[in-house]
């Protein structure tokens, strides 16, 4: 069997483990101990990248003015299959080209995904119609390297930084069922960001708040279903 | 179609609203909505005071003063927008206010809140309609600064202040409206 093949079924284990709906981070689920151990591993099982996986979400806003009823109740996000992108590391001038996954639909602010051993990071390249925007820019950067805090993006004092921050791991229940996650926190200077991602799942659930004028305004996108592509199984 | 693209309620911020006639129309034909009406000229502001006065829409509310260049915007009494409208203002304007339109929108709107945006469009350099042309020509013989903007230039401007197109309606005369929403991530500007 080779290497990439164990991988891949490691994972698939992993899901059915860990993340079945209705597991509840019970006694199927990885205990707080053991997903600490496993910080410093690969994160891949944390976003399955495989192209042709969707994840739909419901999404609420907190106005109550509803400006949220002008959009649909619920998003879809799908990923594509990988390309090279050149990316800003950090502002303005400093970049890399990596392998990344188109992230669809949604309008979550991130167009590609990147899937390395030490982190999960989103980047915003925007639409074909509104041409590209190069380098691509980092919107969210999630550690699985054993960090608890860290800093990036463009340079601290300036649009565009990130802060993040990964606290202990736990349970979430959403509409498609429990799961163990782990928790990671994004700030800019506009927008705070909680996200929470399952292994062999990936994004369960995210909190965004952003500064609207003088008020702050906050969404939430809770999983509803996650469809991996035919012949991979769900999670 | 602002039916459509439009929250079912809220305040609406209506950028350079001119004469004020359509603030007017739109605070009748929504009345869920609030319609706060703004301009930078003076006349235009007496005009739109008028408009609502002979209208006597509940919703509409007292114009603003606002030069999209001043950022922040300064909107006094005004909580949160929930939607920008923007009608024929980019063209009839240097593109320093388009970009200043989409700065401003930017700061203001909540996550999924639409900048909907109204007029003639360039698309990838090319005009749309001979009329359009011509129009363009009138426009920068008038002022040099002003003209009809490419789309797709406009699009790429709004995307990297986080606001992603979501749809482009046909309308007419050879117009079209943009509506462009807030994205949930990313910086204001980038």
């Amino acid at each position: 069997m080779s290497r990439m093949r164990a991988d891949r079924v490691l994972g698939l284990l992993g899901v059915l483990l860990a993340c079945s709906p209705g597991s509840s981070g019970g006694a199927s689920a990885p205990d707080a101990r053991e997903a600490d151990v496993n910080r410093s591993q690969a994160n891949a099982s944390y976003l399955p990248a495989v192209p042709g996986t969707r994840w739909i979400y419901a999404v609420h806003g907190d106005s109550g003015l509803g400006y949220h009823h002008a959009r649909a109740p619920q998003l879809e996000l799908r990923l594509g299959a990988p390309r090279e992108l050149e990316v800003a590391v950090s502002a303005p001038d400093d970049r890399a080209r990596a392998r990344v996954f188109p992230l669809e639909g949604g309008w979550l602010g991130a167009d590609y995904v990147a899937v390395t051993p030490k982190a999960v990071r989103l980047y915003a390249a925007r639409s074909e119609e509104g041409g590209p925007l190069a380098p691509a820019v980092l919107t969210a950067d999630l550690r699985f390297d054993g960090a608890s805090e860290w800093e990036s993006g463009a340079p601290p004092g300036t649009i565009g930084h990130l802060r993040g921050a990964r606290s202990v791991d736990e349970s979430v229940r959403v509409p498609a069922g429990s799961y163990r996650c782990a928790r990671f926190e994004q700030h800019e200077s506009a927008w705070h960001a909680t996200l929470w991602l399952a292994p062999g799942v990936g994004l369960v659930r995210l909190v965004v708040e952003r500064r609207a004028g003088d008020a702050i305004r906050s969404e939430t996108w809770e999983l509803l279903e996650h469809v991996p592509p035919p012949g991979e199984g769900r999670g | 179609m602002l039916e459509r693209v439009l929250p079912a309620r809220g305040l609406v911020l209506e950028i350079a609203s001119g004469t004020g006639e359509h603030a007017a129309a739109f605070a009748r034909a929504l009345p869920e909505l609030e319609v706060q009406p703004s301009d930078v000229d003076p006349e235009a502001l007496a005009s739109i005071e008028a408009w609502r006065r002979r209208g006597g829409a509940q919703n509409l509310r007292a114009p603003l003063r606002l030069d999209v260049h001043e950022l922040p915007w300064a909107l006094p009494g005004i909580a949160a927008v929930d939607a920008v409208l923007c009608i024929n203002m980019i063209h009839i304007a240097p593109w320093s206010a388009c970009l200043a339109l989409l700065d401003g929108a930017a700061a203001q709107l909540a996550p999924g809140a639409p900048l909907v945006l109204y007029g003639p469009y360039r698309e990838h350099g090319v005009h749309t309609a001979p009329s359009n042309e011509s129009f363009d020509a009138s426009l920068r013989e008038r002022d040099p600064r002003w003209g009809v903007r490419d789309q797709a230039e406009v699009a790429a401007e709004a995307a990297a202040r986080g606001l992603a197109l979501e749809e482009v309606v046909a309308m007419p005369a050879n117009n079209r409206t943009l509506v462009l929403r807030r994205l949930v991530l990313g910086a204001d500007r980038a």
